[in-house]
């Protein structure tokens, strides 16, 4: 019995923007990492979506993270010399991330998640008004 | 507190072949009540396998095995509803039987 239509799709989308929403924390938390794994500055990364089938029916059509690929734009160069991480010539490669970009980002992110759980409550009152038809 | 429910749902059916026996047609109520007990037990069943499903997904949270909430959430109004559907119908069937039990004769 599915109760709550339309909710695995629901369900979905609020996974998939809550991984949206990690992959913006950890880039706002690497703004200034200047030395990632592969000795580089951190670049920041990017979610896309794709469509998902499921669902009871098998036809719903949910979302899924596709893929998490960083951005490979260059970032900016500062003259800070005698940072541990500057050439020789005492420029240091800044992350490429932009704190403005990431703020519009999350708060995308919050809004997409807030809309699918309306959703979802939207969903839930309708099944409780169904309810009440015998009444 | 599902299976007190059941068994509660039980009763007005268990005295249902004392109605079955002052009917005329003992053979086609008697058909009927099982059917009836049975889709309910069905029912009753299902209601407690989404409860519980709410729970394990509530303890997974509550333990940091899982960190969306959301699912957590949803099965549990998914459980709540089921149940109240639940409640609705055994309304329902104890206003019938009573409405029946007023009845003259």
């Amino acid at each position: 019995m599915n109760f709550l239509s339309g909710i695995h799709a629901t369900a979905s989308a609020l996974n998939a923007e809550q991984v949206r929403m990690d992959i913006v924390a950890q880039n706002i938390a690497n703004a200034y990492t200047t030395k990632d794994v592969n000795g580089g500055p951190y670049q920041r990364q990017t979610v896309s979506f794709q469509t998902m089938l499921g669902g009871m029916s098998g036809v719903e059509k949910g979302v899924k993270v596709g893929a998490i690929k960083p951005d490979t734009k260059p970032g900016d160069m500062i003259y800070s010399p005698g940072h541990p991480h500057a050439d020789k010539d005492g420029m240091l490669k800044m992350p490429n991330v932009q704190l403005a970009v990431e703020m519009v980002d999350l708060m995308g992110a919050t809004r997409a998640y807030e809309a699918n759980l309306s959703v979802a409550r939207n969903a839930r009152s309708m099944a409780m008004k169904a309810l009440t038809i015998g009444k | 507190m599902t299976g007190a429910l059941a068994a509660g749902m039980n009763s007005p059916g268990a005295k249902g072949p004392g109605l079955g026996a002052a009917a005329p047609s003992v053979g086609v109520g008697g058909v009927m009540r099982a059917e009836f007990s049975n889709f309910l037990n069905k029912a009753v069943t299902e209601v407690e396998g989404k409860m519980r499903s709410a729970e394990v997904e509530k303890t997974k949270v509550l333990t940091g095995e899982a960190n969306n909430l959301h699912q957590a959430t949803i099965a549990a109004s998914e459980a709540g509803i089921a149940f109240s559907l639940m409640v609705e119908v055994r309304n329902k069937l104890v206003e019938s039987y009573q409405e029946i039990m007023r009845m003259q004769v």
